[in-house]
């Protein structure tokens, strides 16, 4: 069993989220915006962060970067998901520090997979599976404004 | 901008903090056997800044109350395996101490009310219930003493014996 907080601020796909996570054996905490995310965030750090980018008050990845700011980042794990499947938003997510990341809308077997390979890491291999992905993202974001000016 | 994390608490502090649960941020266990009301109380009780965990018959229910026992049980009497009535006899049995109970049953089954008090559990609610009404009732819970709990648990079951009594006399005469 881990510890899950979801930050979403729909709350059809929070509904969704947490019915999928208890039925997979997980504790779950919900928030319904980046404000009410980073409080419960203060009072215990999740073993993984399910982080909407686009919330009101704060979002997902003002979240993220105070988090990374505040030295806390390695304590947990975070998937960020986001509506628009734009290569701009994966590579900021991954310069912020996120685990992985996920577009909407999503199969929820498969992010609670997502989620379960997450778990299973131990810290070192997840800090060089975020290099990895950032080495990734900032490849695709240097093709894609190549392929721009061409 | 890190001020807002200044405060992190230790795993003691949480622990402690647990233990002083109020109205929110409890841990609670969901056990229902009916995926949709699994998802619907689930839902509600994260809504409400709740730590939910959800398990889908009593003999998971005991397992993990006994292994890790939360603040809240939500406990559904009708399951395969093992019925709510016999988690909470499991419960008395190994005596896990503050963990408070709120039965859920349908509206059909009023009798299983007294039995549920009888055994332990510290609230009823009736299904279908309105989402606003059950997050109420476990607030109401939390916030209560299990003494409190207890002796409007027995105001409650006189009252019924009462009613019961009433009946009787009026289907005699």
């Amino acid at each position: 069993m881990a510890r899950i907080l979801i930050a979403d601020d729909d709350a059809d796909i929070r509904q969704m989220l947490v019915a999928a996570l208890v039925d997979s054996g997980h504790e779950v905490t919900a928030a319904r915006d980046g404000v009410v995310a980073a409080t419960m965030l203060k009072e215990a750090m999740p073993d993984l962060i399910v982080l909407d980018v686009m919330m009101p008050e704060r979002d997902g990845f003002q979240v993220l970067e105070e988090l990374s700011n505040s030295g806390l980042r390695d304590l947990t794990r975070v998937i960020m998901l986001t509506a628009s499947g734009s290569e701009l938003d994966a590579s900021r997510a991954f310069e912020l520090g996120a685990d992985a990341y996920s577009t909407k809308p999503f199969d929820p077997p498969e992010l609670v997979a997502q989620i379960e390979e997450l778990l299973a890491l131990s810290n070192k291999e997840l800090k060089s599976r975020r290099e990895r992905e950032l080495d990734t993202s900032r490849l695709l974001s240097q093709l894609e404004s190549l392929l721009g000016d061409g | 901008m890190d001020g807002l994390w200044n405060g992190v608490g230790t795993h003691e502090d949480r622990k402690d903090e647990a233990e002083h649960a109020t109205s929110s941020g409890a841990r609670i266990l969901v056990t229902d056997d009916d995926p949709d009301l699994r998802a619907l109380l689930c839902g509600i009780l994260t809504d409400e800044g709740h730590k939910v965990s959800a398990v889908s018959d009593g003999r998971r229910a005991l397992d993990s109350i006994l292994s890790d026992p939360p603040d809240l049980v939500v406990l559904d009497v009708m399951m395969p395996h093992m019925d709510g009535f016999e988690v909470l006899k499991g419960m008395a049995e190994a005596d896990v101490g503050n963990v408070k109970v709120m039965m859920v049953t349908a509206r059909s089954a009023e009798t299983d009310w007294a039995e549920g008090y009888r055994l332990g559990a510290d609230y009823y609610v009736t299904k279908p219930f309105d989402p606003a009404e059950l997050a109420a009732a476990v607030a109401t819970v939390l916030t209560s003493t299990k003494p409190a709990l207890a002796s409007q648990r027995e105001h409650e079951l006189d009252k019924a014996e009462m009613l019961s009594q009433l009946e009787s006399i009026f289907d005699v005469g």
